[in-house]
């Protein structure tokens, strides 16, 4: 009964369990074996297959994970049929299992090699908390950074508003005074001119002369403060001769009166902020007539060079001139070299040029010899386009 | 301060002509003295009624409390920078107020603020002065207004109730 089981089939060959000669306690070990490792077997793939699927991202190199399910599920499929073999001759159909398992367990190998250097590359856990932890120092520090340029940009902010609120003020509360103080002395002059004394009259006259030089000091305060304040929009590449017709045009009344001899080059267009470049030469040519020896009729002279990246504008005049040790001093503000009586001025006009000329990202400068002053202004001929910072309380204080 | 004031050169309406009624809203003693003094030498026959503040405005230009027997003003000339309720909200309540908002409003201000000027004109001021320093430029500002805003200028027709006032 026994012996035809096991002959069973009909190919000849006699199953496996004749090798053991029939004995239980062999049978049993292998085929209790075999289960348990057939059972692993196809546990670990579906425990992998299980573990593929619930994961939130794809697993890298996944393909190689299917690979190896299954290598090791025709890894079990062989523990199977080695069992079914105890009892069956199914040695061909082991054969090709067999075979079909070397395939793919060859592909799983020949598939493994390039990954290693590249599973060698990937982090390990705590190299990546590590690497995690760097990360969010890093983005702390910049939104540390981000809060600190935040605040800075407030007070920047706030003291240009403080500014702009001077500047109010300024013109209001300062103007509104001298309203009272210039208004009332001409009046009392105009009305009342025959009841008073020559003492009197010559007073009174110093206080209009005060309240009209305070008049120009807060204009030329006010002028300071806005240039600058104005963005980079008003930069425009326009012909400089215009700009300059502009400018005589508004000096005309001085230049008539000095007789005033001007000479021009041939001038370019240029790039720059031409309103500010009108209020610059409008400084440097009043300037130029002002600043006259008695008696002398004023030549000025206006050239420009192209000096690389730069233009070079040249103010020449045959003034009085700067004694050298002063050629600089004579840009601060409210310095001033003569007296009121001899030169009027508020001491602003310069200071108001060199802020025109860095605003443009440009510079100014004086020399001055025997034959008089020679104002040299340096602009680049392409100004920067960024948003120019403007000018805040400190810039103020500091001038 | 006094709260009207006729000019002495030039009593009110005889015949045709009749002295204009100029609401001057300024709070300061010194500035309502001088354009006194500039309205006066334009020769031209007004009458002055003078407002420090801007609650007083108010109640000028819709003639109550101390104003109540006042005349109706032909002009307001306002002062941006008052104490309390300042001029860019008196310009306001006037011009969104359909009683009142044809009289026409001249800002007379120091500021030349930009924003001044374009949030007056925003709240329908009919023109925004600046107000000047030198007595001449004064003078000048005096008699621009009397030859454009009181000569030239057809002005809204006065309330019936006005013209039988002495």
């Amino acid at each position: 009964m026994a012996a035809s089981f096991f002959t069973a089939g009909g190919t000849g060959l006699l199953p496996h369990g004749i090798c053991f000669q029939l004995r239980p306690d062999l049978i049993w070990l292998h085929v209790a074996a075999d289960a348990v490792t057939a059972v692993s077997y196809f546990v670990i793939p579906a425990l992998l297959l299980y573990y593929i699927r619930r994961r939130r991202q794809p697993l890298p190199f996944g393909w190689a994970v299917a690979l190896f399910a299954a290598f090791i599920v025709l890894c079990g499929l062989s523990h199977v049929l080695g069992i079914v073999a105890i009892w069956s001759p199914i040695y061909y159909l082991q054969g090709i299992e067999k075979a079909v398992t070397a395939a793919v367990s060859l592909a799983t190998a020949i598939a493994i090699v390039p990954l290693v250097p590249r599973l060698l590359a990937m982090r390990s856990p705590e190299e990546l908390a590590e690497a995690n932890q760097r990360l969010r120092e890093e983005i702390a520090s910049r939104e540390q950074a981000e809060e600190d340029m935040r605040r800075s940009l407030d007070r920047m902010n706030r003291a240009v508003r403080e500014l702009e609120q001077f500047a109010y003020i300024t013109s209001h509360d300062l103007q509104a005074p001298l309203r009272t103080i210039s208004g009332f002395s001409q009046l009392l002059t105009r009305r009342h001119r025959d009841k008073l004394d020559g003492d009197a009259l010559e007073f009174l006259d110093y206080i209009d002369k005060g309240a009209r030089q305070m008049q120009q000091l807060i204009h030329d305060l006010l002028t300071l403060s806005r240039v600058g304040r104005s963005d980079t929009a008003g930069i425009e590449r326009k012909p400089l001769a215009d700009t300059l017709t502009r400018t005589l045009k508004g000096l005309k009344a001085a230049i008539d009166r000095s007789g005033a001899d001007i000479a021009v080059g041939t001038l370019p267009e240029i790039e720059a902020n031409h309103g500010l470049l009108v209020q610059l030469l409008h400084n440097l040519i009043d300037n130029a007539i002002k600043f006259q020896k008695p008696g002398e009729r004023p030549k000025i002279r206006i050239d420009i060079i192209r000096d690389g990246d730069f233009w070079e504008l040249t103010i020449a005049d045959n003034g009085i001139g700067i004694p050298q040790d002063q050629l600089d001093a004579v840009f601060a503000i409210f310095k001033r070299l003569h007296g009121p009586d001899d030169y009027e001025g508020t001491g602003i006009g310069l200071a108001i040029c060199r802020k025109i000329a860095e605003y443009h990202g440009g510079s100014i400068h004086a020399t001055a010899d025997d034959s008089g002053t020679q104002f040299h202004l340096r602009l680049p001929v392409t100004v920067p386009r960024q948003r120019l910072p403007a000018m805040t309380g400190d810039d103020l204080r500091k001038l | 301060m006094m709260h009207s004031d006729s000019a002495a050169a030039a009593p009110p309406a005889s015949g045709g002509a009749r002295a204009a009624v100029i609401l001057l809203v300024e709070d300061s003693i010194a500035d309502v003295r001088l354009m006194q003094e500039v309205l006066r030498e334009t020769g031209l026959p007004h009458e002055l009624l003078i407002a420090g503040d801007g609650e007083k405005a108010l109640r000028a230009i819709r003639r109550e409390g101390e104003y109540a027997g006042a005349r109706q003003p032909d002009l307001v000339l306002l002062d941006l920078n008052l104490p309390g309720i300042d001029g860019r909200e008196v310009l306001r309540t006037i011009k969104s107020d359909p009683a009142l908002r044809r009289t026409p409003v001249l800002v007379l201000s120091t500021s030349t603020a930009e924003s001044d000027i374009t949030a007056s004109y925003d709240a329908h001021a009919n023109c925004y002065l600046s107000k000047p320093v030198d007595l001449g430029d004064f003078f000048r500002l005096a008699e621009a207004l009397r030859d454009f805003w009181l000569r030239l200028v057809i002005l809204p027709p006065r309330p019936d109730a006005d013209g039988g006032q002495p």
